[in-house]
């Protein structure tokens, strides 16, 4: 009995050595940064609502076993290029945001397609695939919102275009859309505000999710994840299912990149998109997932420390030695380094459990 | 079953279509120059008004004018509504308000005083 109790102790402390690292972290740098109760809720509400989500966006695919969606950024280019073009034509509010998503649809789609079909022929490598894919695709939207826009795509906008008189700017100012969704429905609570409306999107994809988990096609990606093999003997088609993920999960990314940055209110053209999926990534697996397991509250955990890290560093940094670069160095030294972490716990865990199931195998001998 | 299967597909693309069009509509931008300056209205000279408050779309907080003055106001949407008051000594001495509709033209150019004239061409594309 005594055993069983500290190997259950020992599974759970493996199972959440992030979040325990995580939550240790945040004990030591919340008292350093000295900031205050109310402006850390507050942070973390904005950032719960700027960025779930982004990280809701990769639970279909680690459902279908296609592990951490690296490719997510292809959904955040078609998602900024639908920014670029809705804030040429000067479409504003709701109706502005709502028309940058339905833009991002096809582009999505058409992503989302060539990356399963890459990441089909790469079966067991799809992370470093949709990893490098999302450079090659960074490459060709570059030449898109570079080189076409203002020739080959007409854009009338001269505060978006280029000196030369083709090629999009650098930084593009969303004032049109500049926290529409956020501040349709703001709840206060004391000094603390609610986005109200993001939240509700937030639990309606939350609710999708779930029952998404239970249609036939949500239980097809279910069984493709636990083994691909045994699907194709049940008669799923492998292929197709993991596609079909791919897609679902681009598409939402391209949202999730829009509300981002309604958010933010301005888009970085050639940057935005790049840390998207590396700290969406890190953001869940801080939250307690894993490669080939994620749940709602992990996302919403992860965001909660991930970003409750972010925010206090720096200052904990500045306060501690001085230097608030320091800090700095570590939000991406921990965005990169967790994730790495992450990894190997994921593959020592697995060599663990196969030991483990070969000692039950030999009667524990 | 597939023929079946793609009209559902291709009344899905129309629709979204067509919704695309409606928010295109419904929440394209507007910049409105508005104008508190001397006109000639058949062939009379109008003078700019003293000080005008203008309120777009029930707005609470006015667009200020001088004489002489333009400033410009945001709207989105096609349908619109426009409340001004001409103030003397700071009294409001006439007020006017106004229901108008802009096409897809990014920018106009509002005449208040063509506006009181009730001239048709008060609001004119730029």
């Amino acid at each position: 009995m005594k055993t069983t109790k500290k190997t259950s102790y020992k599974h759970f402390l493996i199972a959440y050595a992030v979040p325990i690292m995580f939550i240790t972290l945040s004990i030591f740098t919340i008292p350093l940064s000295g900031f205050s109760p109310e402006y850390l809720i507050q942070e973390m509400i904005i950032r719960l609502a700027r960025n779930s989500f982004l990280v809701l966006a990769l639970l279909i695919p680690i459902i279908a076993g296609m592990g951490l969606n690296f490719g997510m950024v292809l959904g955040a280019m078609a998602g900024q290029i639908g920014l670029i073009l809705i804030t040429d034509w000067n479409i504003v509010g709701i109706p502005g945001m709502v028309l940058a998503m339905i833009i991002s649809i096809p582009l999505s789609t058409f992503l989302g397609w060539i990356a399963g079909h890459i990441l089909n022929r790469a079966k067991g490598r799809e992370m470093v695939t949709s990893y490098i894919l999302g450079f090659f695709v960074n490459g060709i939207y570059q030449f898109i919102v570079l080189y076409m826009m203002g020739k080959a795509i007409p854009i009338g906008n001269p505060a978006l275009v280029l000196s030369r008189g083709y090629g999009i700017r650098n930084a593009i100012n969303l004032e049109g859309i500049r926290q529409t969704l956020d501040n349709l429905i703001l709840l206060k609570i004391g000094k603390v505000q609610i986005p109200v409306a993001t939240f509700i999107l937030i639990s309606a994809f939350c609710l999708f999710i779930i029952w998404f988990r239970k249609t036939k096609l949500g239980q097809d990606m279910r069984a493709v994840g636990q083994d691909m093999e045994v699907a194709e003997a049940a008669g799923i088609p492998v292929n197709r299912t993991r596609i079909i993920s791919m897609i679902i999960s681009t598409v939402l990314a391209g949202f999730g990149q829009i509300i981002f940055l309604q958010n933010i209110g301005t888009l970085n053209t050639y940057n935005s998109h790049d840390q998207t999926g590396m700290y969406s990534i890190a953001a869940l697996l801080i939250g307690g997932a894993t490669v080939s397991h994620a749940t709602i509250p992990n996302i919403f955990l992860g965001v909660v420390l991930f970003h409750l890290m972010f925010v206090t560093s720096p200052m904990a940094g500045k306060n501690l030695i001085g230097s608030a670069m320091l800090g700095e160095y570590f939000r991406l030294f921990i965005s990169y380094g967790i994730i790495a972490i992450s990894l190997v716990l994921y593959a020592w865990r697995r060599q663990k459990e196969k030991e483990r199931a070969r000692m039950d195998l030999r009667g524990n001998t | 079953m597939k023929r079946k299967r793609l009209i559902v597909q291709l009344l899905l693309i129309l629709a979204l279509v067509g919704v695309s069009v409606a928010l295109f509509v419904i929440g394209k931008g507007h910049q409105l120059l508005i104008d508190n300056k001397r006109a000639t209205i058949d062939g009379k000279r109008v003078e700019a008004y003293e000080w005008v408050n203008v309120y777009l779309d029930g707005a609470t907080k006015p667009i200020e004018l001088e004489e002489d003055d333009r400033q410009m106001g945001k709207v989105s949407g096609p349908w619109h509504n426009i409340r001004i008051e001409i103030l003397e000594n700071e009294k409001v001495v006439k007020t006017y308000e106004r229901r108008f509709t802009v096409g897809l033209a990014n920018s106009f150019i509002l005449s208040i005083q063509k506006m009181v004239a009730e001239k048709d061409d008060w609001l004119t594309p730029r």
